[in-house]
């Protein structure tokens, strides 16, 4: 073979694989488009007359990690009193 | 020096400690317009509150005050972060139950089969906080008793800090929330069955310094309903009265809200409580049906006297 060819070979399978990678990018490149950018609605959507209510944020799964039910930042202490508030059943 | 007062509001008692004794006239004046604000938004025995129009309305968005709208979405946070063990979706097994109208009002032997409706679910609750509107599907009744209660406690406290000299103790029917500085050696506080006792009553004696205390018990708000021996911490999942496992479970936390969440949570889930209060890190403690003490995280011991 000569060394014409071979060059020839090479060129043509570079060739190949920038097509193939080229495909690929267009279409990763459209899924990213697709999900960064606001979706052009339809009419058939907006005329859900009533949308899924907005659920708010009521904070993470984690329950040790979430600060609503967090202890207070001092313990209690005993205490010998002989007056003060009562806490019980109400 | 310190003051106190006592009186009854919203179906329970209020009780003020201040550490200065000039401040309690304007310090029972910031509780008082706390409670009659969170009365008429979320008491469901007045034809006119908030919460009483949201559950004659289902299906409706109904607009809400901003009050209102903080207590559904702290109602709906103490669902989430007790997985369903405290649930604002009570309100008709409560009512069925026949608890359907203040407690005072209720006779203690009723007629009639007691029904038992397991709450609908809080996840069926939904919130828009941009309209300031809440609106409950056709079935689903709010209740938000224990947790607007201790909303009020909390808000009152905070207020109090804020706009007077000195620190604040919020007592209502039990639930406590510190405001500001507390005194040398914390606010002294009686954990015992029911809120209504002196504070001599069988219980143990400790002092807080910051953020809120809750006790829940079954010993307390007890009716009959036929054969039916009934309290008023109902079991979401099954709607029934909570089985009792322990009979009064006292929670210090970070706030009131959180408190009265844990302990109310604690009653429901029985023995697994322990543990659960334990990975929270929540001082705690509580009292079985016999009467035996268990202690978790950081609650202290009995005094030495």
């Amino acid at each position: 073979m000569s060394a014409r060819e071979a060059a020839l070979r090479r060129a043509a399978r570079v060739k190949r694989w920038v097509a193939g990678g080229a495909v690929a990018l267009t279409g990763v490149f459209s899924a990213v488009a697709a999900n960064a950018l606001p979706a052009n609605h339809s009419s058939k959507a907006k005329t859900i007359p009533s949308a899924p209510a907005p659920v708010p944020d009521l904070g993470g799964e984690q329950q040790q990690q979430d600060p609503g039910l967090a202890p207070p930042a001092a313990p209690p202490e005993a205490s010998s009193a002989g007056g003060g508030a009562v806490s019980g059943g109400s | 020096m310190s003051a106190s007062a006592r009186w009854r509001a919203i179906g329970t008692t209020a009780e003020l400690f201040v550490t200065d004794a000039a401040e309690l006239p304007g310090a029972r004046r910031i509780l008082e317009r706390e409670l009659a604000a969170i009365d008429l938004a979320c008491s469901r025995f007045r034809d006119d509150s908030e919460i009483a129009r949201v559950n004659a309305s289902p299906g409706c968005w109904v607009e809400v005050s901003d009050l209102f709208l903080e207590a559904a979405l702290t109602g709906l946070r103490a669902a989430k972060l007790t997985k369903g063990s405290v649930d604002p979706t009570v309100g008709r097994a409560l009512r069925v139950a026949g608890y359907d109208r203040d407690f005072a009002e209720l006779p203690a032997l009723r007629t009639g089969r007691v029904k038992f409706a397991p709450a609908p679910g809080w996840r069926l609750v939904q919130i828009d906080p941009a309209r300031g509107a809440v609106r409950v599907p056709r079935g689903v009744e709010l209740d938000l008793g224990a947790t607007a209660k201790a909303l009020a406690a909390d808000r009152a406290a905070l207020a109090c800090s804020r706009s007077l000299r000195g620190g604040v103790l919020v007592n209502l029917g039990g639930d406590l929330a510190v405001g500001g500085p507390a005194p040398a050696g914390g606010w002294a506080v009686r954990v015992t069955d029911d809120h209504e006792s002196g504070f001599d009553a069988p219980g143990q004696t400790i002092s807080i310094s910051s953020g809120g205390l809750a006790t829940s018990s079954v010993t307390v708000r007890r009716w009959r309903r036929g054969s039916d021996e009934l309290h008023h911490i109902v079991d979401p999942a099954s709607g029934r009265p909570a089985e009792s496992f322990w009979r009064t479970v006292s929670v210090a936390a970070a706030n009131c809200v959180a408190a009265n969440v844990a302990s109310t949570a604690a009653i429901v889930r029985g023995g697994p409580a322990l543990f659960w209060l334990n990975s929270l890190r929540l001082p705690a403690r509580l009292v079985g049906v016999d009467g035996r003490v268990a202690r978790v995280s950081d609650w202290p011991a009995e005094a030495l006297t």
